[in-house]
């Protein structure tokens, strides 16, 4: 009999914990679905198939590593750098395979506005080609790093932790970044006339 | 050593840039029809994985214990039956001390015994072709 109740207990404790597993899943999923989706898209240069792609693998093998963080913070860390991680094994997949077909393959920039929208939805597909280029044409630390503290608004220690580099590194790479990007895309900023605009018309 | 350079303090043309560049470089929010698709997807991805890890698990456990079976056999009957054997059980190297010690003397005189049973050793004629007996009957015996 105390055999028995034993096991129930320990059944309740097990379906408590897989409760408690799910309850924090689907927090981290509200918590972090569109940054983290938006980051993917970023990263692989528009792609948003890939980058939904992504993203849902990245909340699997969160889901799976979930038991072994008990610090939230940790956890989203951890799915950050995953999150990197397959955005960068995806680039680099799709650039071999674009030398192996012998031609150009720039990134797919998705076209689909939604009506009445936010900014970006209105934005020219041109204008997001050009951008996409202009990163594609960074290093890779330079890219992620601009992203990842100009667009997403991490903070430098925060992108240093993510991409695994000392912050000085970082600051660096965004230096370097911001440099080259205002010279490739000069007719996007604010002094010059935009090209958005001037396209539009 | 030039310590690592500072962030660039960013003025105003700097920031309304990056600005611009968050706003035309995002991808279109996720509508609630959409959110819901994403949702349904991550989901069924994560239901796959689990029918994918529980139709593996029995089938990796056979094939572990498949493998340590035929590594314990292959133990048992192997050459190092003949010596003192190194038996692996349930994964576990297990030295076992044999009750007898053979010797290579003791193994010929086994084997010869069980080639004496085999042959029956009573018409030794059948251990010969049929044309040699022939031969013999003829010139040998004639």
């Amino acid at each position: 009999m105390d055999g028995a109740l034993e096991t129930a207990a320990a059944h309740d404790r097990l379906t408590v914990q897989q409760l408690d597993l799910e309850h924090r899943f689907a927090l981290l999923v509200s918590a972090h679905r569109e940054r983290a989706r938006r980051l993917a898209w970023r990263l692989v240069g528009g792609d948003a198939e890939a980058a939904e792609d992504i993203t849902q693998d990245a909340f699997v093998k969160a889901y799976q590593g979930l038991s072994a963080f008990r610090h939230e913070a940790r956890l989203e860390t951890w799915f950050y750098r995953v999150l990197i991680r397959q955005a960068h094994s995806y680039r680099r997949w799709r650039s071999v395979r674009a030398r192996w077909h012998q031609m150009e393959n720039p990134p797919e920039i998705e076209q689909a506005a939604q009506p009445g929208g936010t900014n970006s939805d209105r934005a020219d597909p041109f204008v997001k080609r050009r951008i996409a280029e202009a990163l594609a044409r960074l290093s890779r630390g330079q890219r992620e790093a601009f992203i990842l503290v100009h667009l997403e608004g991490f903070s430098i220690r925060e992108c240093a932790e993510l991409l695994g580099k000392p912050g000085g590194t970082v600051k660096s790479h965004l230096h370097r970044a911001l440099t080259r990007l205002r010279t490739d895309l000069a007719e996007l900023r604010p002094c010059q006339a935009g090209p958005t605009e001037e396209h539009s018309r | 050593m030039t310590p690592p350079a500072e962030h660039p303090p960013r003025d105003r043309a700097d920031t309304a840039f990056v600005e611009r560049l968050a706003a035309y470089y995002a991808p279109p929010p996720l509508t609630p029809s959409r959110r819901a698709a994403f949702d349904a997807a991550l989901q069924a991805r994560l239901e796959k994985r689990q029918r994918v890890w529980s139709r593996l698990t029995p089938t990796l456990a056979a094939g572990m214990a498949a493998a340590v079976l035929a590594l314990s056999l292959s133990g048992r009957f192997g050459l190092d039956s003949c010596t003192p054997a190194s038996h692996t059980q349930a994964g576990l190297a297990v030295v076992t001390q044999p009750a007898h010690r053979d010797t290579w003397e003791d193994t010929v005189l086994a084997l010869n015994a069980v080639s004496d049973e085999e042959e029956g050793a009573e018409d030794d004629n059948a251990l010969f072709p049929d044309d040699y007996l022939a031969i013999e009957s003829a010139f040998l015996k004639g």
